[in-house]
């Protein structure tokens, strides 16, 4: 799309006296907070609650079943719609002979999502939502991020962060410090997928 | 060649073929389940209508063969209008699995719906259920709700097989396929029936669940199981080798390969070796190749003729030209051998060859195959460098007379016997991993192409020898397929006159064998 450029006129162009109008509104916010503190817009979080809109879309869950076994049957729809391909999972035969495919991992890695919603989109199950509400996702281990099943089928609360849900422990970092001695060319991942260019219509 | 019209447009169409074929060669799209090249036609799906001119009726295209002054018309609204309401009749009781249907994104019904169907479903009436998930044989699952009932699968084991395995039984809308009681299908051939079927109601269980088609990335291979050398589509997401299909070629597999080919890629996934080794330690890439640089320098100082350089029939015509030749120059020995201690594979009629290597042939073109791997070994000497071929694992003894070297080097692509043996390993690429050629038993030279990166470490054999060599002070200037051919069409002569454009897909056969067949040619 062509945007065209407004023509500035010369005493916009010499800025001064844009940068004088600039001044008065920032001027205008610092006097009105002096002395108006209460109406400032800022919300002190996180001392403060924030209250949300209830449509938020927070972090993800996996809805069950009556019984309490997860409603995903392992489509992938999801992990191939979503844009930061941040769905890990894995799929196996279900024991229940009315059902032919459940999910025997299935993970999320909160730190490269990027919470735009499709995988809710995608699903033909009702089987993952994004209505918890919890938007708040804080750790100081890049490792909490990476949200497994049990969590996001049953999990509340921080209980990300107690590394429930887990499989295994996690090892601890590898050293990065120093490069690895390989060449070059042996290093150049395979794990980076090429991603296809976005449309230019976008 | 007979002429014909099609849609208006006349061409040359070649005697003997069938209107889908001649289409399908101009870019039209007749969308048909039952008629598949390798099976011939059946002309139960009803699906490939289309309109002859001088025939009232709608016609199937598949039994329409070419013949002079015949025009035909695959676009009209009528013959549009049949095709929906053909399609309406296999969506009928089909169950629309596709969120968890392994054909999904490969399915024909799924492609000819959206191409040619898009009709508001008019069923109000409860679905036929059949079996779903069946085993129907050790690495077949059958899902009868899913099937067309083309019968291609059926015709496949009767009529490649032989063994008849698969039967469709019951009537109208109860029809399902089945086995016979106590029989299963377990051909060695069992998963080209996966391939045929045009749609989910036969799927691999070995890769049942475990990718989606979409994730896939094809590359046009060879299939290392035999000495056939079955032309696949090697398929993989994120380095991992999820199947291998058979990739047509009329002269070595037509449309086909056996079961065992298609599970021989799991060698590439599992126990694979990453990181050079010394004495069992993981060690720097660099020290590595000094380390071999250094121990192929003390023992040339002592004695260059007896330093034994170990090749496989695993490795490509270029790794074991590259081999030879960085023996020849710069280890300054004759003793470049090629064998193998693995046990024969099965033979049979269809495709499988009892040498279970993808490339002896290429060895015996080199002049460096023995079938007495084992005394060339029990004479020992100052360094052995073994390349990509497990000799203990197969060959205890063979791996009890690899200590008469002081020294073993082992360039491998898998933690075996071997490398456990070896003073020194280096990981290299296996065939997936990079671009090469196999020579088949029937002398034709066939490409493969690199499918992935070479995992951790490994570099290809070329790549690893020409470092080496670097660092022993002579450079040889391969880097890539190309180069290591210019030489070798020169230097090997029956490869005079080819490069890694002419094979092609398909391959060409070595010189002796096309003049074998030229020769009979001109006498028949
Ligand atoms: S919200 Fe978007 S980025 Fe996050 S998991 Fe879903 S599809 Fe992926
Ligand atoms: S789209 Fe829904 S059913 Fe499919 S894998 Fe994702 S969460 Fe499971
Ligand atoms: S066979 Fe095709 S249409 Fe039927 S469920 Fe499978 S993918 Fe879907
Ligand atoms: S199982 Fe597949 S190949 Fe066999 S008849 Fe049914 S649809 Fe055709
Ligand atoms: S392909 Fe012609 S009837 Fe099935």
């Amino acid at each position: 799309m062509k945007v065209p450029s407004p023509r500035l006129r010369w005493y916009e162009r010499i800025y001064l006296w844009e940068i004088a109008r600039g001044m008065v509104v920032t001027m205008r916010h610092m006097i009105r907070n002096l002395f108006r503190q209460r109406e400032m817009p800022t919300v002190q979080w996180p001392e403060e609650p924030k209250h949300l809109p209830v449509r938020i879309k927070g972090r993800h869950r996996l809805t069950v079943r009556e019984d309490g076994s997860p409603k995903c049957v392992a489509c992938y729809m999801c992990a191939t719609a979503c844009p930061a391909r941040c769905i890990h999972i894995e799929a196996e035969e279900s024991p229940e002979p009315t059902i032919e495919k459940v999910p025997k991992a299935f993970d999320i890695d909160m730190l490269r999502c990027v919470f735009c919603g499709y995988c809710v989109e995608a699903c033909p199950e009702d089987a993952i939502r994004m209505d918890t509400g919890e938007v708040s996702i804080v750790s100081d281990n890049r490792d909490d991020f990476i949200f497994h099943m049990d969590f996001l089928l049953r999990g509340s609360g921080e209980e990300w962060k107690k590394k429930r849900g887990r499989p295994e422990p996690v090892e601890e970092d590898e050293d990065l410090s120093s490069p690895p001695d390989t060449p070059e060319e042996t290093r150049d991942g395979y794990r980076r997928r090429e991603r296809p260019p976005v449309p230019s219509s976008w | 060649m007979p002429k014909i019209t099609v849609n208006g447009v006349e061409v040359d169409a070649p005697d003997g073929q069938n209107l889908i074929q001649v289409a399908k060669g101009m870019g039209i799209e007749i969308p048909h389940f039952c008629y598949h090249p390798g099976l011939g036609v059946d002309g139960n799906c009803r699906l490939c209508l289309i309109e002859v001119e001088g025939t009232p009726k709608p016609q199937i295209a598949c039994n329409t063969f070419v013949r002079e002054g015949l025009s035909v018309r695959t676009d009209t609204d009528r013959i549009k209008e049949l095709r929906r309401a053909v399609l309406e009749f296999f969506f009928l009781n089909h169950p629309l699995d596709c969120p968890i249907c392994d054909q999904s994104g490969e399915c024909l019904l799924q492609d000819f719906y959206m191409r040619h169907g898009q009709y508001e479903s008019r069923l109000d009436l409860p679905k036929v259920h059949k079996r779903k998930a069946v085993p129907v044989g050790a690495r077949v699952t059958l899902d009868a709700e899913r099937c067309v009932l083309c019968t291609r699968c059926v015709r496949f084991c009767d009529d490649v097989t032989g063994t008849g395995e698969l039967r469709i039984v019951n009537r109208g809308h109860h029809s399902e396929i089945t086995v016979h009681p106590g029989r299963p299908l377990d051909n060695p051939y069992s998963l080209n029936t996966v391939d045929l079927c045009p749609v989910g109601a036969l799927t691999s269980s070995q890769f049942r669940f475990k990718c989606r088609v979409w994730f896939l990335e094809t590359t046009r291979s060879i299939c290392s199981g035999c000495s056939r050398g079955c032309n696949i589509h090697l398929e993989q997401s994120e380095g991992t080798i999820y199947r291998y299909r058979p990739r047509e070629n009329q002269e070595v597999n037509r449309w086909w390969m056996c079961d065992d080919g298609r599970s021989s890629f799991h060698v590439f996934n599992e126990s694979r070796c990453e990181a050079p080794l010394a004495g069992g330690e993981e060690i720097p890439h660099s020290e590595a190749i000094e380390k071999i640089i250094d121990a192929v320098r003390k023992a040339r100082e002592r004695d260059p003729a007896g330093i034994a350089m170990i090749l496989s029939p695993e490795m490509s015509t270029e790794s074991l030209y590259a081999a030879r030749k960085f023996a020849r120059e710069i280890l300054g020995t004759d003793r470049v051998r090629a064998g193998s201690f693995a046990p024969p594979f099965v033979e049979d009629e269809i495709l499988r060859k009892a040498d279970p290597h993808p490339n002896r042939r290429g060895c015996e073109m080199l002049g460096i195959w023995t079938d007495d791997l084992g005394s060339e070994l029990e004479r020992g000497g100052p360094l052995a460098i073994v390349v990509q071929n497990d000799l203990a694992g197969p060959s205890p003894e063979a791996g009890k007379r690899l200590e008469r070297f002081e020294t073993v080097i082992a360039l491998a692509t898998n933690l075996d016997e071997t490398t456990k043996r070896a003073a020194l390993v280096h990981p290299v690429a296996p065939h997936p991993e990079c671009d090469g050629t196999f020579v088949n038993f029937q002398g034709r030279v066939q490409r493969f192409r690199k499918a992935k990166p070479a995992l951790g470490d490994a570099l290809t054999v070329m790549e690893l020898l020409r470092r080496i060599a670097a660092g022993l002070g002579t450079e040889f200037g391969w880097v890539n397929l190309n180069h290591v051919w210019k030489e070798m069409a020169v230097e090997v002569p029956e490869l005079e006159g080819m490069s890694p454009t002419a094979l092609g897909d398909h391959g060409l056969p070595i010189r002796s064998v096309r003049e074998a067949s030229g020769a009979t040619v001109e006498k028949g």
